[in-house]
């Protein structure tokens, strides 16, 4: 494997929260994005065990990159990843067991978060290890803040808090933490439920096309010539 | 001419037969390794959270052992499941206190309750606690104690002296339990009531609502029919129930 022309690290973050955002634009990892992202600690929960699991697999492979023959190398890649997120789903637990119970089966299955073999295929067995790890962080980043976005979006609308049960992440200090706006009988219920994450995975899409759109004029069309062009 | 190619070929596969055991080697080698360094500490993560329900189930019940470790396992489909579910006995100076209730209710509208049913030496439910359910967010899932008090109805409540808590629904106080148990009053009590009992139900959560008080009711009926058993040292064998409860 040769280290062909390296990414400047600029070009690396800028892909990972917003060029190629994996939750906004290359939309990988949707399942757990979708599944977990309905209120902000289990979002920030799932985000960060996404990003370490993410930055261990990344650095991991982009070390081994030059030991491991082509033929085993997918086995291999995927054995590292099972690994280390069975480690991260271990000192949760240990330590975390509140939200390791909160979050449940949607641990165990950031192995399968196409994300994260993606990254490891796609460009951490090419490259170095400060790149490597560079680009999981922002990668991983660029993740955890599409879910927190979701989560906080999601648990606001629908029964009107933020950062609701904190203590689960933070423990005893994150007591008075939870912000309520209104009271949770007054929520929009289809937030929580899956069709709400959905829509508001849709919109945080749009958004983001929306942005894009003004900050790119040359593909920007003219209402007004089109309409005129055809009659 | 052959004979090199093929010697790299078998050498590359052999290679990589090597590091793919080596691989797995290491993997299992690290979780054996973490596991290990986290099982303690995850065994009393648990036993915390356990404690620190059984406790909530228990308010209000004097008790001096560990109800945590006091532990009986019981197969009896009348729970809800047809699994072992536990028993934690809570004794005060060795004599029974209260005892609490693995049940599960099958019939919740998202798939099966789970739910901690104390109930006290005398037959009163201490205290109900849903543990684990997958009810609709905002309808459903007021049953659980931090979202809505709908729960903590059943305490005090009993097999026959319910009416006495609630007023004169399903008979007059002050019966003896064989009087209570001879009419048919206990068991209307314990239904919701839109089917004729005494319990309201949450609005628009009747299916969860039902499910849940049944749950407690089965709950009750277990132990009014091994009561000694449930408090006895060894693991028993559950009493078959009484024909008609």
């Amino acid at each position: 494997m040769s280290d062909d022309a390296a990414p400047s690290l600029s070009t690396l973050w800028r892909d990972g929260l917003w060029d190629a955002n994996p939750g906004l634009v290359t939309l990988l990892g949707l399942c757990p994005l979708l599944a977990v992202g309905n209120t902000t600690v289990n979002a920030l929960g799932l985000g960060l065990a996404t990003l370490a699991t993410l930055l261990v697999t990344n650095v991991s492979v982009s070390l081994l990159r030059h030991a491991l023959p082509s033929p085993v190398r997918l086995p291999l890649h995927v054995l590292i990843i099972a690994t280390t997120v069975t480690l991260v789903e271990l000192s949760m637990r240990a330590w975390l067991p509140g939200l390791h119970a909160a979050l449940g089966i949607f641990l165990p299955l950031i192995v399968t978060n196409c994300l994260i073999l993606g990254r490891a295929q796609a460009f951490a067995s090419r490259r170095k290890v400060a790149l490597a790890a560079v680009d999981a962080l922002s990668t991983g980043t660029g993740f955890l803040l599409v879910l927190l976005a979701l989560g906080a979006g999601r648990e606001l609308i629908g029964q009107g808090t933020i950062l609701a049960e904190a203590t689960l992440l933070f423990g005893d200090i994150a007591e008075g933490w939870t912000w309520q706006l209104f009271d949770a009988e007054h929520g929009l219920l289809i937030a929580l439920l899956p069709p709400g994450a959905f829509v508001a995975l849709g919109l945080l899409i749009a958004l983001r096309n929306l942005i894009e759109f003004r900050r790119s004029p040359r593909i920007a069309i003219d209402p007004r010539s089109e309409s005129s062009s055809a009659p | 001419m052959n004979a090199a190619p093929d010697e790299a070929e078998r050498e590359g596969e052999w290679r990589s037969a090597l590091t793919l055991a080596a691989g797995v080697l290491i993997a299992v080698a690290l979780l054996g390794t973490m596991r290990s360094l986290t099982s303690e500490r995850a065994a009393r993560a648990e036993t915390a959270r356990l404690t620190e329900s059984l406790a909530a189930v228990l308010s209000g019940v004097p008790f001096d052992n560990a109800p945590a470790t006091d532990r009986l396992l019981v197969r009896d489909e009348s729970l809800g499941s047809p699994d072992p579910l536990s028993v934690y006995r809570a004794r005060l100076g060795e004599r029974p206190a209260a005892a609490v209730l693995s049940v599960v209710a099958p019939q919740g509208y998202g798939g099966a309750i789970e739910m901690l049913v104390g109930v006290r030496a005398d037959g009163r439910v201490t205290a109900v606690r849903v543990v684990a359910h997958r009810e609709t967010p905002g309808i459903g899932d007021r049953v659980e104690r931090r979202r809505s008090d709908w729960i903590t109805r059943f305490t005090g409540h009993s097999l026959d002296s319910a009416s006495t808590v609630r007023g004169t629904r399903a008979g007059r106080p002050g019966k003896t339990r064989s009087e209570g148990r001879d009419g048919a009053a206990h068991g209307r009590h314990w239904r919701l009531a839109r089917d004729g009992g005494g319990f309201d139900a949450l609005s628009g959560a009747t299916v969860t609502s039902r499910a849940v008080l049944d749950g407690v009711h089965r709950a009750l009926l277990w132990f009014e029919a091994n009561r000694a058993a449930a408090f006895a040292r060894a693991e028993i064998r559950p009493a078959a129930r009484p024909a008609d409860s």
